[in-house]
């Protein structure tokens, strides 16, 4: 089957990537302080990480395309389906693999366990996949 | 069927695995160690990275051939 490789877009769904830029830089400027850190830190970065973990993806998603011949099957270009549009990217672009969101840590005392299991999240995410619905009729 | 290549995905060593102790296995945390600036920061840079990764989609599609030509001469119609 033919194929075409494309890049998806950004990540989407998580209330703006600006947002989330700006919440991260707001924790890394609260590290240049020499603050100690708190359960309000780790607070917000488990607000960090649930905010991202919760993204997904947008793409085009070719069906078919006319390779010759004077009848047109799919039109000049080829049909899509799943265009970039909010709506569209669930079914495009699924949603995580094996994420679920983090606790957030309810006592001043963030416990070990509490931080291994932020550090196990965040060390998973760097290779996570999504589940890409390809229509190819 | 949609296979996934996350090579545009940015890694990033975590602090955490680096270290070694006595209260834990090799790679991770030692139980008792409480979070450093290091660790913290370590994780907000993997975020910090990750915020604009993309994915590349290998599309599948079907082709179509699709011929109906008419000869415009006198011997007739291909």
């Amino acid at each position: 089957m033919a194929q075409v490789n494309r890049t998806t877009s950004g990540i989407q769904g998580v209330g703006g990537v600006a947002g989330l830029q700006s919440l991260i830089t707001t924790l890394q400027n609260n590290m240049k302080l020499d603050k100690d850190i708190t359960a309000s830190d780790v607070n917000q970065l488990i607000s960090a990480y649930n905010s991202w973990q919760d993204h997904h993806h947008d793409t085009d998603d070719l069906t078919g395309q006319d390779t010759f011949g004077n009848l047109s099957v799919y039109g000049a270009g080829g049909t899509y389906t799943g265009s970039k549009s909010a709506s569209d990217a669930k079914n495009t672009v699924g949603t995580l693999f094996s994420t679920q969101a983090l606790i957030v840590v309810l006592a001043d005392d963030v416990l070990d366990s509490d931080v291994n299991a932020i550090i196990n999240s965040i060390n998973a995410i760097r290779n996570h996949l999504h589940t890409i619905n390809d229509v190819t009729s | 069927m949609a296979i996934e290549d996350l090579s545009t995905v940015s890694t990033v060593e975590p602090v955490v695995a680096t270290k070694t102790g006595s209260g834990g296995a090799s790679g991770s945390r030692p139980v008792s160690e409480q979070i450093d600036k290091d660790t913290y920061q370590g994780m907000l840079d993997i975020l910090d990275d990750l915020t604009d990764h993309t994915h590349i989609f290998f599309d599948d599609y079907t082709t179509a051939c699709n011929c109906n030509c008419n000869c415009n001469c006198t011997r007739g119609i291909l």
